[in-house]
């Protein structure tokens, strides 16, 4: 699980609640009234998991106590990272169908499901048959937007988000998805302003779904550059959630942004801990040479391909880092035709942002800069600034042939996070370009 | 056993307007415009379209009585070419006044003189209220009417001859306090063009034994003995209702506007009935400003762009049709993108509701549900031959070049019993539409023959309510007057007027 992938587990946990105070947008500790850290022993998910247990072990049984139990293992999916549990969350559900083969909340649950397993497609078409049924149902938009974003159907995904909010405004289910919309549409800002105001209406007992807005927040504030209110952010999430594996990952990130590469490491080896999936293992592998451990390093990398390969035919995957250890570390014209191969394979099924910036860099490191222009094009058009797809793209529009184009794009990574590695490295690129004559 | 049906007219209909009184749409009505010396026959000239809102209001209630929500845009659209999209749009906002800041109520008036301090002499109630300028008139509203033309973006104020602003008439507090049969005249606007405009508080012209509606229609058996049917004598009954209008003594706040057809169709002309040209497709709707910021002490302001609550097109859809998940979406959605719930369209599931409740006893069409497409497009027998369909969209299709029916000679069954002029042809207040939608929607008489159909059953569903207790005015605004607060009265089961109580 990748940390930019909207799991649909924050739709139905997130109510509208008593406002808590805002860790701040600037270097201040967590207010002394913050909620308590969640205990290792207890989460809101295992919590839940006990309460539905013991629901269903007394009194008759029904659809809807099998489908909170369902609900309660999903959530445990997302806080653990462990996909595991979306098995026995299906296994409830299809008790709950037994005894109820309509049950609209069971069928919207199987749908967080198969999105949590990354079955965009499958989770797409379902979740438009279930709107059908009940227009009204501002959770069952949540899921179209989710796996509308995944796909790369942009357009779908906002009209979704808008009913969101058009027919219950400011929840925290619609804002949560707002923000990531407006991310993606380039409105930096505006994302921010919405997870805030997703924050905002988050109850304090909802400790896990607040630690995943506040790292939603760092995330967003690092990608404009500002390291300090990202730390902040994450490091109130750690706070509120031990060890919570989404957070370790920003704030590996982070640490990774300020150049403290043994920090970075730290970070990124107990989320590894936690989740040990092959993609956090490659994040952990490129702190590791960063942190100039390059015998460690190599070894990791070697494991994180291995690991990657044997799943690279399963939905959940890590494709996308397996193409980038192709395409930028390994570097060899068989790797990086194996990696043009395995994401052009990605692209027929999906072609957002992310996929779309991948293709377009391997066809660039294959040599046919024109097509990867053409690729990369398409993913900007969406809105995006993204420091590095902004990099990428200038660096494919000077290949490409198009200085005008290449020192846009570096402008923008520029713009976007100056103190950046990637807004860092596009003024070093401008600075290289050739000078225009004055005829130009 | 029993009939079903849900109010036929939207009280109430969806979650949201639950939830937002103000912005709840009952009724609209639109019809060619008739009076009390109509002939039969004579050419169309004006249309009437009125947009009732805020159901259920209790005369007696106050002291703030029942202004329209400033906050409020309300509209009425029209669709000229067929496509479901506006072309003519009547656009309503109000402003209130508070004249006498410290009086405690929104009236207060007795007499010719007032009452004053016995000792002092001092004035201190107003005399009664005769007009808009009365001095104990505290609350009162005025309204701004505007005309947009779509296609060009040109806003046309509907303005009074004098200038002066238009007023809204208030609730009927009572006959101490004021005249409201004077108010309600003036009230009662000609304007520009040949347009006539009238806002107000008055009597909620729906009629509906609604208790026993929304009790899993639990209708009361009247002479044929089997609940929710009428026999061939009841069903012609005229000005008398045979079980309780519980809309009865209730008020409503009505918009109503009298346009000349020329101003509506799509060539600019009064077209006869046989041309496509003639039909028209109309809808209301609700809408207010996105954005609201709440700072106590200060009133909310609010801004942004107009977001629509609530819309109606036929007096049924929403009400019976929608299913209660997607009322909402519905009610905020355009015409325009009805074919996502052409499910419901074509397969309602009210009707399988009563043929369970009446255990299989009332034979009911199966699906698909063709014979009602002329409700959600435009066909005959509204639309003429050739008419374009259009998307399947929830208007109000009228055929403007239909001529009105005199009022002695109107049906309140209309198309099905053969007065044209009256629903699915448009809607006057007269047409009993709960009638009209139960043999429609569930008795399928226009999809008839079909196994089972029986014209004295599937044809006489009804809910034993003939018509509005208030009555009507026959010509505009054609609302009757809002009931005495001081002297209302609800007709309840049982009572002289109300039919049974069983």
């Amino acid at each position: 699980m990748t940390f930019l992938t909207f799991s649909s587990a924050l739709s139905a946990a997130c109510a509208l609640a008593v406002p808590i105070t805002l860790y701040g947008a600037t270097a201040q500790a967590p207010p002394s009234s913050a909620p308590a850290p969640v205990e290792a022993t207890s989460t809101p998910a295992s919590d839940a998991i006990e309460v539905a247990r013991t629901a269903l072990n007394s009194g008759e049984p029904s659809a809807a106590k099998h489908v909170a139990l369902a609900t309660a293992y999903s959530r445990r999916a997302r806080e653990t990272a462990g996909p595991e549990w979306y098995d026995r969350s299906d296994e409830e559900l299809v008790k709950a169908l037994e005894l109820a083969p309509d049950d609209f909340a069971a069928l919207r649950m199987q749908i967080w499901n198969q999105l949590g397993r990354h079955e965009f497609q499958d989770a797409y078409t379902a979740a438009l048959a279930l709107n059908l049924r009940a227009k009204d149902d501002v959770l069952t938009y949540g899921l179209i937007v989710d796996a509308a974003m995944e796909l790369g159907r942009y357009e779908e995904a906002e009209n979704a988000a808008q009913w969101m909010l058009n027919l219950r405004p400011g929840t925290p289910i619609a804002m949560t998805r707002v923000s990531y919309l407006r991310e993606q549409f380039g409105d930096i800002r505006g994302s921010i302003e919405a997870m805030l105001a997703a924050f905002h209406s988050t109850r304090p007992s909802d400790a896990e779904d607040a630690a995943w807005i506040l790292t939603h927040l760092a995330h967003l504030e690092l990608e404009r550059g500002d390291t300090k209110a990202a730390k902040d952010y994450a490091g109130s999430a750690l706070i509120l959630f031990p060890d919570y594996h989404y957070a370790l990952g920003v704030m590996g990130d982070i640490f990774e942004a300020e150049g403290d590469h043994e920090s970075a490491r730290t970070r990124l080896a107990k989320r590894y801990e936690v989740a040990s999936h092959p993609e956090n293992l490659y994040r952990l592998a490129v702190a590791t040479e960063a942190a100039g451990a390059t015998e460690e390093a190599e070894t990791m990398f070697a494991e994180f391909e291995k690991a990657a390969l044997a799943e690279s035919e399963n939905v959940d995957n890590a494709n996308l880092e397996l193409v980038e250890y192709w395409t930028d570390h390994v570097g060899s014209p068989e790797a990086i035709a194996r990696a043009l191969e395995l994401v052009s394979k990605r692209a027929r099924r999906r072609s957002d942002v992310p996929t779309l910036s991948a293709l377009a860099w391997s066809q660039h490191r294959a040599g046919d800069s024109k097509v990867a222009w053409d690729t990369i094009s398409k993913a900007l058009a969406v809105g995006s600034v993204n420091a590095r797809l902004r990099f990428r793209a200038g660096e494919i529009a000077l290949a490409a042939g198009h200085p005008e184009r290449a020192e846009e794009q570096y402008q923008i990574a520029m713009q976007t996070a100056p103190r950046s590695r990637f807004g860092r490295e596009a003024l070093e690129a401008i600075k290289r370009l050739p000078a225009r004559s004055s005829a130009e | 056993m029993g009939a079903w049906t849900a109010s036929a007219s939207n009280h109430r209909e969806a979650p949201i307007t639950a939830l937002d009184h103000k912005a709840d749409i009952t009724d609209l009505y639109a019809f060619v415009s008739y009076d009390s010396q109509q002939v039969a026959g004579e050419t169309p000239e004006k249309v009437t379209m009125i947009l009732n809102v805020d159901p259920f209001l209790e005369p007696a209630n106050g002291p703030t009585l029942f202004p329209f929500d400033p906050a409020i845009l309300y509209e009425i659209k029209i669709d000229n070419d067929h496509d479901a999209i506006a072309d003519v749009v009547f656009q309503f906002r109000f402003t209130t006044e508070y004249r006498i800041p410290d009086l405690y109520t929104a009236v207060a008036g007795i007499g010719a003189n007032g009452a004053a301090n016995p000792t002092t002499g001092a004035a201190v109630v107003p005399p009664q209220i005769t007009s808009f300028q009365s001095a104990g008139l505290n609350l009162r509203q005025s309204y701004t009417v505007d005309m947009l033309d779509v296609a060009t973006g040109n806003v046309t104020p509907i303005t009074g001859g004098s200038g002066a602003p238009f007023y809204a008439c208030p609730a009927n507090v009572g006959p101490r306090t004021m005249n409201y049969e004077s108010l309600f005249q003036e009230a009662t606007y000609t304007a520009n063009g040949g347009i006539s405009v009238f806002a107000g508080t008055v009597d909620d012209p729906f009629y509906i034994d609604l208790g026993a509606a929304f009790d899993t229609a639990n209708f009361r058996t009247l002479r044929s003995g089997i609940p929710g049917v009428l026999t061939s004598f009841e069903d012609v009954v005229v000005n008398q209702n045979l079980a309780p209008d519980m809309v009865s003594g209730f008020a409503v706040n009505s918009i109503a506007i009298e346009v000349p057809i020329a101003m509506l169709t799509s060539t600019g002309m009064v077209m006869a009935p046989t041309s496509p040209e003639a039909t028209i497709g109309v809808w209301g709707t609700t809408s207010r400003q996105r954005m609201t910021v709440r700072s106590a002490p200060n009133p909310a302001v609010n801004s942004g762009a107009w977001s629509q609550i609530q819309r109606v097109g036929n007096p049924l859809i929403n009400e019976l049709i929608i299913g209660i998940g997607n009322k909402d979406r519905f009610s905020m959605d355009e015409p325009l993108n009805d074919m996502q719930f052409a499910g419901y369209f074509l397969d309602p599931p009210i009707v399988g509701v009563v043929e369970a409740l009446y255990g299989g006893a009332l034979a009911v069409p199966a699906a698909p549900r063709t014979d009602l497409l002329p409700l959600v497009t435009y066909a005959p027998p509204i639309a003429a031959a050739g008419t374009p369909s259009g998307p399947v969209a929830d208007l109000l299709r009228l055929n403007t070049g239909v001529s009105a029916t005199p009022p002695a000679q109107q049906k309140r069954m209309a198309v099905l019993a053969g007065d044209n002029a009256g629903f699915p042809n448009g809607r006057r207040p007269i047409d009993d539409v709960t009638d009209i939608a139960l043999r429609v929607v569930v008795g399928g008489v226009l999809a008839a023959p079909f196994s089972g159909y029986n014209a004295d059953v599937n044809g006489r569903l009804g809910d034993g309510v003939m018509w509005n207790q208030g009555g009507y005015r026959s010509q505009f605004p054609y609302m009757q007057s809002c009931p005495s607060g001081r002297n209302r009265r609800h007709l309840d089961p049982g009572e002289v007027g109300a039919g049974v109580r069983d």
